[in-house]
């Protein structure tokens, strides 16, 4: 059965999308994920949601896809040893050291491979499958012959982002935001956040959706924002749970606890419905119906971006 | 101390754009997109001449591969990388772990070197690459340089840095050159030859087709004490998006400046004076301090926008 995966980016949101229809729900470590600080979660606050989730037979994923300091190692398996003794479901990782060193620990605990680890090739998902992934984040700019290819010849599982919306650069291997502001930031319990880096779990800036001038050779010739597209749109979702991948997730614990409910309510009507009845299934009407979601979420997107830029403009 | 000063040779009008001799390796190729004009890592008889030309001066030289590669370019990436172990290449450069993985089974006794784009951040990544062949890592140009030397002196691997030049800090599937195609009026492979620049208020960022370089260059003259120091040894000054008239003067002064000051000698402004001419949106220092890669510290630790 296809798992429907939900943002968890406070405590309540975490729950809510439980109740209203997510199989499962991702949350981040504090200063561990690729996420800042306010939208992750303190190890009480998991507790918390592990045992909620428990109790309705649903399962919590907990992202540590930051690519930390070497020397932070310590404070993280101290952190895991909790984690585990609660009854955490898995973990979605990014750097190969940190998760060479769970697997060796932990040989039984499931991890997910980020959409940070930027897994572009067939060789790539058996180096992942090597280090013990059982699954795969799909990078949003491959097309669907690359993730067929996976799903006939690879075993780890594969994940998709409903309407995954990309940055220019291959998400993991963009370093615009840290260039323009980058600080070591620690916190109580000494891991640094590296404020202004999204790859080591500091907010990015999306300094990619200012709009820059453009000269070439030393003369102004446009002005313009660098490409921002939508990936896994509704009538390929279709495709891709025929094609059987493992895990849809939904992205948006940065946005209100409201909207991520509605999206997961969507979702979830969508692929039961989908699922239920794919010959009679009219696509249309579910389209029309996310378009007014899709809006609330480009809104609540485009004043957050507003805000992250503004922290770091001269 | 032996010290390698690199760069990257992206095809051979860099190659014969360029004065050689003050470098002591090179690596071949442009990892960035594969359709560049004259890509060394592409064009077989290219990279015969280039590696038989570099090594008839005595000079070590590497073939990079392809950064990004999808499931489709991994047959051609082999088969660049057999062509240049037949040619004599001394080691190779891989960003991509699936490359790692592939070129590590077919050619078990080669030397590979994880480039910038793998991401490696901690010495328990670099330790893991050690069982797939890997004999030289750059770590990310993200980490602050105590960092890095924590890395090399955990895993024993021998480390290279960038010492010069600009810092990739973007790639992407698509082409900027080409999405701007209809305002320059150059198309594939002419476009990613102009200098695209993108700029906002004091911000300025390079491109070159598919890859985002920080505007201004990194330049550690002045900090080259700490990093003697600290004992580094392996170092890489990039031109690939410059005139390659430069890059052998570039060069010229960091080794004039790393041996001088290795025996004793003391910091001379003039290096920097010379460098700076060099450069069209001035210095930073990347990420070596844990800060913002677009300011400078200098050897005071003032830091300048």
């Amino acid at each position: 059965m296809i798992e429907l995966l939900a943002p968890g980016g406070t405590k309540e949101m975490a729950k809510a999308v439980l109740i209203n229809g997510a199989d499962s729900v991702y949350i981040g470590l504090k200063g561990w994920s690729r996420r800042s600080a306010e939208f992750e979660l303190k190890d009480e606050e998991i507790e918390d949601v592990v045992k909620f989730a428990k109790k309705m037979g649903k399962k919590v994923r907990i992202g540590v896809n930051t690519l930390p300091d070497s020397r932070e190692f310590p404070i993280f398996f101290v952190k895991l040893d909790k984690l585990i003794s609660l009854g955490i479901d898995g973990l979605i990782m990014t750097d190969i050291g940190l998760i060479s060193r769970v697997r060796k620990y932990y040989p039984e605990l499931s991890i997910h491979a980020s959409v940070g680890c930027n897994i572009l090739n067939i060789e790539d998902v058996g180096f992942y499958e090597e280090m013990g992934v059982s699954q795969i984040v799909a990078e949003c700019k491959l097309g669907f012959d690359e993730l067929q290819m996976r799903k006939e010849r690879m075993r780890p599982g594969i994940e998709v982002l409903a309407h995954g919306n990309t940055c220019w650069s291959y998400l993991g291997k963009c370093w615009m935001s840290s260039y323009m502001n980058y600080q070591w930031h620690y916190d109580e319990e000494g891991k640094n956040h590296f404020v202004g880096s999204p790859n080591r779990g500091g907010l990015c800036h999306r300094v990619c959706l200012e709009k820059w001038r453009i000269c070439c050779n030393d003369i102004e010739i446009d002005s313009r924002r660098l490409r921002n597209e939508a990936f896994f749109l509704l009538e390929n979702l279709t495709k891709y749970i025929d094609l059987g991948v493992n895990t849809i997730k939904i992205q948006g614990r940065e946005y209100s606890t409201e909207l991520a409910v509605e999206m997961v309510r969507f979702y979830r009507s969508f692929i039961d419905s989908y699922v239920s009845m794919r010959e009679r299934f009219d696509l249309k009407l579910w389209a029309e119906r996310l378009e007014g979601l899709i809006k609330w979420r480009d809104a609540e997107r485009e004043r957050r971006t507003s805000y992250l830029i503004s922290l770091v403009k001269n | 101390m032996k010290i390698e000063i690199n760069t990257l040779i992206p095809d051979l009008h860099f190659l014969k754009g360029m004065d050689i001799s003050a470098f002591d390796a090179f690596y071949i190729g442009f990892p960035f997109c594969r359709k560049f004009e004259g890509n060394l890592s592409e064009i077989p008889e290219d990279m015969e001449f280039s590696i038989s030309y570099l090594k008839d001066k005595g000079k070590r030289v590497y073939l990079t591969t392809y950064a990004t590669p999808l499931t489709r370019d991994l047959d051609s990436i082999i088969e660049s990388v057999e062509r240049a172990v037949q040619y004599g290449i001394d080691a190779v450069e891989v960003h991509n772990y699936g490359v790692l993985r592939m070129i590590n089974r077919n050619f078990p006794s080669l030397r590979i070197h994880m480039g910038s784009f793998a991401n490696i951040y901690t010495d328990a990544t670099v330790i893991k690459l050690k069982e797939y062949g890997v004999k030289r890592v750059t770590p990310n140009y993200e980490l602050r340089i105590d960092e890095i030397e924590y890395i090399r002196d955990k895993s024993g691997m021998e480390v290279e840095l960038l010492l010069h030049g600009k810092i990739p800090i973007g790639i992407s599937e698509s082409c900027f050159s080409l999405e701007i195609a209809e305002k320059t009026g150059k198309l594939c492979p002419e476009a990613c030859k102009q200098a695209v620049v993108l700029r906002r208020d004091g911000w300025v960022l390079r491109n070159m087709g598919t890859l985002m370089l920080s505007g201004k260059d990194m330049c550690m003259i002045e900090h080259l004490n700490m990093i003697n120091k600290a004992g580094f040894s392996i170092f890489r000054i990039n031109g690939f998006s410059e005139n390659p008239a430069y890059i052998g003067s570039v060069c010229r002064i960091y080794r004039e400046a790393l041996e001088e000051m290795l025996s004793g000698g003391i910091y001379k402004r003039e290096w920097k004076e010379e460098l700076y001419k060099y450069s069209t949106d001035g210095f930073c220092n990347g990420f070596y301090f844990g800060k913002s890669g677009r300011l400078y510290v200098d050897a005071m630790g003032n830091i300048h926008e």
